[in-house]
């Protein structure tokens, strides 16, 4: 070859190389990538696990470690005060945080979180308001029994429904695996209550003896993602499979979810579950994901920024690191595409603002925001 | 121990060779022996768990699953096994040499290695890892595994006439 033309071509990789390095290093938290954005709002929080935007688009981040942070203009609040004791252990912490469908009117704020110590802890769900920089009128509305002894599998997210009840995930607490299928025990369960805690005396399973009447479906095993969808007006989730086995489903009140009797996982020790992938009186996942990809939230979107994904499911991984885009055409998935993959983090939460802007917490600590134009 | 590590390195390369093969064969069939007892073991207590909450479980399935389980847990669980097995056995022909104690000592051996090898387990995520563990009675039969496969070994290598000196 041309001793001339190598040289040239070594001088052009060369002059590629400075030029991407210095891109980094000018601006090191906004990477362009194809025709969106992806913007670093905020670094440094700790083990950040959900966020709710505020009335004047603000937003509050919640850390598993128990502090609740008010993040405006890209400032970090100091910890807010107010915000209860939790049991911080394993997956245990403060977690979840929605708005009341009211909170204009009401000012009601709901946190979920691990409550308790080693010997006996639960999943609990309380409210409070959030005034002048901190919390006020807390109530706890609800705590999971029985309580458990190991700090995982607390599942924990909230989701409103159109008549303001709210469902809440809880999870297996994974040695008790079997109470997901339990009616006596709120393990594994996804629980619908008032506003104010108490139970609907319409709850599926409200008027059968030995049942727990908080019960909406059963069968679960960790499910961290939970949303409403207002135009099909129905409820999806996700939860964690073992080693495979990761499922989205849709909830309909009364209907059991097959943990720990149908999966296809297997467990971290390379044993079965269960002979066991169909069971009568038991619904099949939407989707499954096998090998596991660790789905952490869930959104439908709805927005004008990314209309290729109007209507269809973005589920944030902690395994796989990315978006996962499940296009839907009515309820049936017909494909599934991964987004986000070069940031390469363990992506905990996602909410969509009114631009249709997409915000993501990770677990290195940053909130970022995905947008176009 | 310090015997037993001695007699492994013995000058002597034909007894020593035999030695490390014999040790190695007991050591291994030892751990087969543990693994598919607490293997089965396990796949029993998952699937009474199952049963206890309506599930119905035909022959056919508890076959299949206490096959898959022994495949399953065989890379993972095996290995652990394995591991503790070989230590606590040099540990307890130590103990046999010094003390002058019963092949009695292998079982105990056997039986305290798997506890250790779970309450070391334990702490890594604090949940039961392996889930026929998870009740007094399943993590017992484990143990009870463990002492079938130092019964093993103590009666292999006892069969190959080595009752004292430097065997462990």
């Amino acid at each position: 070859m041309n001793v001339n033309l190598v040289k040239w071509i070594v001088a052009y990789i060369m002059a590629l190389t400075f030029l991407v390095m210095m891109t980094r290093t000018v601006n090191a938290s906004v990477e362009v990538k194809a025709d969106y954005q992806v913007s670093t709002l905020v670094s440094g929080l700790s083990a950040p696990w959900a966020m709710v935007f505020l009335p004047d688009k603000s937003i509050l981040v919640t850390e598993r470690s128990g502090q609740l942070r008010h993040v405006r203009d890209g400032k970090v609040s100091e910890p807010i005060s107010g915000v209860p004791d939790v049991y911080f252990r394993g997956q245990g912490g403060l977690l979840d945080i929605r708005l009341h469908p009211d909170y204009e009117q009401n000012g009601w704020l709901y946190l979920s979180y691990a409550h308790g110590n080693s010997k006996a802890n639960a999943l609990r769900l309380m409210r409070a308001k959030f005034q002048q920089g901190k919390l006020v009128d807390q109530q706890v509305l609800f705590t999971v029994t029985p309580a458990k002894d190991t700090p995982v599998h607390y599942a924990g997210r909230i989701a409103f429904l159109p008549d303001n009840t709210l469902l809440l995930t809880t999870g297996d607490g994974f040695d008790y695996r079997e109470s997901a299928q339990r009616k006596d025990s709120l393990l594994g369960k996804i629980v619908r209550l008032n506003d104010d805690g108490s139970i609907p005396a319409d709850n599926p399973f409200a008027k059968e003896s030995g049942a727990n009447p908080a019960i909406w479906s059963l069968g679960h095993r960790n499910p961290q993602g939970l949303v409403y969808d207002p135009v099909r007006k129905q409820v999806f989730s996700h939860e964690h499979g073992p080693k495979g086995g990761d499922e989205i489903n849709i909830i309909e009140p009364g209907k059991n979810y097959g943990w720990p009797v149908i999966t296809y996982g297997r467990d971290y020790s390379g044993a079965s579950i269960t002979p066991y992938t169909e069971y009568e009186g038991m619904e099949q996942p939407l989707v499954d994901w096998t090998p596991s990809i660790a789905p952490s939230s869930l959104v439908v979107y709805y927005g004008r920024m990314f209309p290729e994904f109007e209507g269809d499911l973005l589920a944030t991984t902690l395994k796989s690191k990315e978006l996962r885009h499940v296009k839907l055409k009515g309820t049936e998935v017909v494909a599934q595409a991964s987004f986000l993959t070069e940031l390469k983090q363990r992506l905990r939460h996602i909410e969509i603002d009114k631009e249709g802007a997409i915000y993501l917490l990770t677990d290195r600590g940053n909130l970022l925001r995905v947008s176009r134009g | 121990m310090i015997h037993c590590l001695i007699a492994l390195a013995e000058p002597d390369k034909t007894i020593k060779k035999k030695r490390m093969k014999e040790f190695i064969s007991a050591w291994l069939l030892a751990v087969l022996a543990a693994f598919v007892a607490g293997s089965v073991a396990h796949s029993q207590f998952v699937l009474a768990d199952l049963e206890q909450i309506g599930v119905s479980i035909s022959l056919s399935s508890r076959l299949s699953t206490t096959f898959e389980d022994l495949v399953g847990l065989l890379p993972g669980y095996g290995a652990v096994l394995a591991i503790g097995f070989l230590l606590a056995f040099l540990l307890a022909g130590w103990v046999r040499n010094t003390f002058h104690t019963g092949g009695w000592i292998f079982a105990m051996a056997g039986f305290v290695a798997v506890l250790t090898v779970f309450a070391l387990m334990y702490p890594l995520m604090e949940i039961t890892l392996i889930a026929g563990a998870r009740s007094m009675a399943g993590l017992i039969c484990q143990c009870l595994a463990g002492a079938l496969g130092g019964i093993v070994f103590a009666i292999l290598k006892k069969s190959k006439g080595e009752v004292s000196g430097h065997e462990c």
